[in-house]
């Protein structure tokens, strides 16, 4: 679905990713950990484009990303939803019309159809009481559960998620993380940077430790956590476990 | 002073005041005018284009590092001059609407400034959540940007508005008339200019009073969405 093949990021004179290779396949679940500043989110941004690759390529569906293709780079984008750590939601719309925005602007859908959509969604996050209400009225576990409806009202294929428990209070992070198992039981793709290693344990396919711009060593949930081989990753682990 | 009652008697007053509606039209259409001028001004200033982007940093540099009563008086002789110079013929514009263009223009520069800021006050992160859910440029800005922009804007649009409501009166030093130039009138009549100078005043103060208590009540309005 999404692979990085030699993909470099230079931010002045640091490298944020070092000539960096990783796959992500159709329905896989994939989790980078790792310590701040080691280009994760980085990563996440190149592929959505947020941000322009200085070296590689990352390809979607097997054609590769063209970054100065804004025509191409927005068909891209319509089939990723990305979810934000300060959830961005447009403080001066209402839930539904977060919702409703992209899929009826962008996508010239019909608004009955998005609205039927929006609805069921915000059912499924248990948000339905609050379909009327302002981001401001929303807590922010609320905002976040909203805000990954809003990628999903477009109908991605892929949907990445940028630390998104990381600006919570603790007690929110779990409805959030919740609903993002349960995407992961549907089937969705998901590329997922995250601090929350219960998490990766009990939700992710792949675990991906990320150290310098580099990926150092990715394996299953069980030997990742297990059974780490490296020497960066056992010390990582004994910080956060 | 003495004769302070007889000069600001009711017939008087109400001639200050027609003067004040004509100072305040002139304010109101001269920021409604500057804000379309500064709103051009500001999207050729965020531009790609580094014409656009030139074009609107010598407008707004040369109208900002002059006089307004320089650009006024300009407005009112050089610009007929030139015209007749090339056409031969002669232009007849009504002071009062050269005087709203030339304070349009130059409100338009400062009111160009005041919205590149406010675009730039609003958080980056909605720019990259537009981004991400493939808002066009345009899109981002109707929809998104500039309706947030908008409530960092009322306080500084205040104050742009309070400064014309002041500013207009110096339209009458090219023959238009509004509520400086009734006072001059009047002390012209009764030989005495501090009464109906000290009546101007009130009614300027007073109507930028209320001006401003006007748009801190649409700011608390605004803020009520935070």
């Amino acid at each position: 679905m999404i692979k990085l093949v030699d993909v470099s990021k230079v931010y002045s004179d640091t490298k944020a990713l070092d000539h960096l290779s990783l796959e992500v396949k159709p329905n896989e679940v994939v989790c980078i950990v790792g310590p701040s500043g080691s280009g994760k989110s980085t990563l996440l941004r190149l592929v959505n484009g947020l941000e322009l690759i200085d070296g590689g390529a990352i390809y979607f569906k097997g054609q590769a990303i063209d970054y100065h293709n804004s025509k191409l780079m927005a068909e891209v984008r319509n089939q990723m939803g990305f979810v934000f750590q300060n959830f961005n939601l447009f403080p001066h719309l209402s839930v539904l019309e977060n919702l409703m925005l992209a899929p009826t602007q962008v996508l010239k859908e019909d608004p009955k159809v998005v609205k039927e959509r929006a609805i069921s969604l915000l059912k499924q996050v248990g948000l339905l009481d609050k379909i009327d209400a302002y981001p401001n009225k929303l807590s922010g576990g609320q905002k976040q559960r909203v805000a990954i409806v809003r990628a999903l009202c477009l109908r991605p294929e892929v949907m990445l998620f940028d630390e998104p428990t990381s600006a919570l209070d603790p007690e929110m992070v779990k409805e959030v993380l919740d609903v993002m198992k349960d995407l992961a039981q549907q089937g969705l793709t998901m590329l997922i940077v995250t601090h929350e290693m219960k998490f990766a344990q009990e939700a992710a396919s792949r675990v991906v430790f990320m150290d310098q711009g580099q990926i150092v060593e990715e394996n299953t949930p069980k030997q990742f956590f297990s059974n780490p081989q490296s020497d960066r990753l056992k010390e990582f682990l004994s910080k956060v476990l | 002073m003495s004769r302070f009652f007889e000069i600001l008697s009711y017939d008087n007053i109400v001639f200050l005041l027609k003067g004040a509606g004509i100072s305040l039209i002139v304010a109101i259409f001269s920021l409604l005018l500057g804000l379309l001028i500064g709103t051009i001004a500001a999207s050729f200033r965020l531009s790609r284009s580094r014409l656009l982007q030139l074009i609107a940093k010598v407008y707004i540099e040369i109208i900002r590092g002059t006089p307004m009563l320089l650009q006024l008086t300009f407005m009112r002789f050089a610009v007929p001059a030139l015209y007749q110079q090339i056409t031969h013929s002669y232009l007849r514009v009504d002071p009062l609407i050269l005087g709203i263009i030339a304070i349009s223009v130059n409100s338009g520069a400062y009111v160009a400034e005041l919205i590149r800021g406010a675009i730039n006050a609003v958080d980056k992160g909605q720019w990259e959540a537009s981004t991400s859910l493939n808002l066009s440029y345009y899109q981002t800005l109707r929809l998104i940007i500039l309706p947030q922009a908008f409530k960092y804007l009322v306080p500084s649009l205040t104050s742009e508005l309070i400064m014309l409501v002041k500013d207009s009166s110096l339209i009458s030093a090219i023959g238009a008339v509004e509520l400086m130039h009734h006072a001059k009138i009047l002390g012209v009549n009764y030989y005495d200019y501090t009464t109906p100078l000290l009546g101007a005043g009130v009614i300027y103060f007073l109507i930028t009073l209320i001006i401003s208590k006007l748009s801190s009540k649409l700011e608390s309005r605004l803020l009520a969405n935070d």
